[in-house]
Formats: C-alpha cells, structure tokens, sequence
C-alpha cells in the first residue's frame, strides 16, 4: 500500500497525533490504542513538546508551523521513521516459527535514548545496511540536535555507549557503528538583562 | 479464521471469542510484553476481517493474535506486540512463541511474533 510522505502508514498523519496533544481532539481515539506507529509518534512528540517549550517557551505546533528550522528537520524525519519499515528477524528456536521487529520499533528505540540525553535532541535517524539479512553489518546514522554550553564530546560519547546497550538488548543486529552528527547547534534565549 | 476450541453447538460465536481472549491473555502474560496490537496492520485488515465473516468466525482477528489455518497444515498464530523496554526483546519474542505454542499444544503450531513497539509502558 503506498502513502503520501504526511501520512502514516495507518492513514493518520503527525499533524493529527500533535493536534491530539494539544486539545485531545482525534478523529478516531480508539486508534491510538492499537496503533504502535501513532504510539510511538505520541512518545516522540511529547518529548519534542517537552524539548521546545523548555527552550523557548513556544508549542509543538509553533514551532512545527516554520520558526525553528532544527524542529522542523525533527518533524520532517518522524514522519518518514513512524512507519512499520523493513523486517528485522530474530533467532528463533523453533524453524517453524518467524520472530521479528519492524524497524520502525528500533528507530523508535534510537530516537527515546537519544532525546533521554540531557541537552541533546535526535534528528534524523537511520539504519544503514541489510537489516533483513541476520549478521549484516550495520551502522547507525544519528544527527543529533544539541542544546548550545553542553558538553559535546562528552555528551557524544555517552549516547554511543547507551544506544549500544539498547540496541544489545533489544535487538540482534550486527552494529558496527554509530556514527553520531551533530547538525544542529541550539542557542537557547538568554534573558534580557 | 479457526480458532482450536471445542465449541457446543450453537454457542460457536462465543467460544470462538473466549478462546481468542485467552490467547491474547496468554500472550500478555509473557514478561516484558507490554501491548497486544492487533495483528495486522490497519490497510491488510479488511481482508481478514472479511475471511472471518465468511468463515463464521466471530473472534475478532483485529483485537489481537490471529489464527488462520487448520487443514493439514500447521495452525498459523500471528502476533504484533510491545515490549517494555526494561525487558530483552529477543528474549520476550522468543518466550511468547513459547506460550503460544504452548498454550495450543497438541496442536501442530507455527508462530509469527512481531514486535511494533519498545517502550516504557
């Protein structure tokens, strides 16, 4: 089934979950219980939400509509990471059965740890390799948002260190780099004296 | 859509639903399992939902695992779930494969397990 870039592979869009935070309107609400796509975009969103108001006191829905080009970057690349994505297997022990987790739950996954960092909010998020194919060597590609007066280095390091932890425990996939940019240097308001 | 029960007559709909249930209640059961997603997604539903129609199935296969199959086959379980994010993945999807089959022993069962979803809750 093909969907338009705005559109979730459920039919709904972004648009719809961020305007479901603001006033807890949804065409369908029930959806977002049985949704992990609309799920796991809530989450995001929320953490998005939490990120720019704490930075300059602006809504989701400021900043989405076109003043913070990071935020927007943010936005453009959710939309195309909340879908289902490509099938990442898992061993299993009966041949009969068939184990797996969509890529979507693991950009999901990369995305939480990341913007669980102080200071530091993700961007884009990619796999890059055969995710399909068990024992590929895979790389993760992470543009990083990062609030300006953090550490950069150390903050760096500490999310290639729990990202690789996450990515142990949650999935099976063979990584062998992660390769974190940071593109976007946040100047939080200072106050006016 | 088939679900392995032993309905009596007249009363298919209903154990057809409760064995359904107890599948879905099953598979939460498993440590680490978070959310039962229905287990297709939203655009490949209608053809399910209409197989089980015609087949008088009355367990609702958007709700949570799907059974298709019977036959000489293997009987066909399908699951889309979350997994806390605490828990270990491949663990959890190995250990609801597990209960699955379990819980449809003697049956002759091929699981397919799906996770959408890590998270906290």
């Amino acid at each position: 089934m093909s969907t338009s870039h705005d559109t979730l592979g459920c039919g709904h869009t972004l648009e719809e979950l961020s305007l479901y935070l603001d006033t807890g309107d949804f065409p369908d609400p029930g959806h977002l219980d049985s949704c992990p796509e609309c799920r796991n975009g809530l989450d995001s969103l929320r953490r998005l939400s939490t990120a720019g108001s704490e930075l300059f006191s602006s809504d989701l829905a400021d900043a989405g509509s076109g003043s913070d080009d990071w935020m927007k970057n943010i936005l453009a690349n959710l939309k195309l990471e909340l879908r289902p994505g490509r099938t990442i297997p898992l061993r299993s022990e009966d041949p009969l059965d068939r184990l797996t987790e969509t890529e979507g739950s693991v950009l999901a996954l990369v995305r939480s740890v990341t913007d669980s960092t102080p200071g530091a909010v993700a961007g884009k998020v990619r796999l890059e390799g055969d995710v399909t194919v068990p024992g590929e060597a895979i790389t993760v590609n992470l543009d990083l948002a990062v609030v300006f007066g953090h550490p950069l280095l150390g903050s760096a390091t500490a999310l290639r260190r729990d990202l690789g932890e996450a990515l142990a425990r949650h999935t099976e996939l063979n990584i062998a780099a992660i390769d974190i940019t940071i593109t976007d240097v946040i100047d939080a308001p200072r106050e006016e004296s | 859509m088939t679900v392995p029960a032993q309905p009596a007559h007249g009363r298919e709909d209903t154990t057809d639903s409760t064995a359904a249930d107890a599948l879905r209640a099953v598979v939460l059961g498993v440590d680490g399992v978070t959310a039962v997603f229905p287990s297709r997604p939203l655009w490949q539903r209608l053809p399910a939902g209409a197989l089980s129609l015609l087949q008088g199935g009355a367990a609702d296969a958007e709700d949570g695992p799907l059974v298709e199959g019977g036959g000489t086959g293997p009987l066909q379980v399908t699951v889309r779930l979350g997994v806390s994010d605490s828990a270990r993945t491949p663990d959890v999807v190995r250990a609801v494969a597990s209960a699955v089959r379990g819980h449809l022993a003697p049956a002759e069962v091929s699981v397919s397990v799906t996770v959408a979803r890590i998270s906290a809750k």
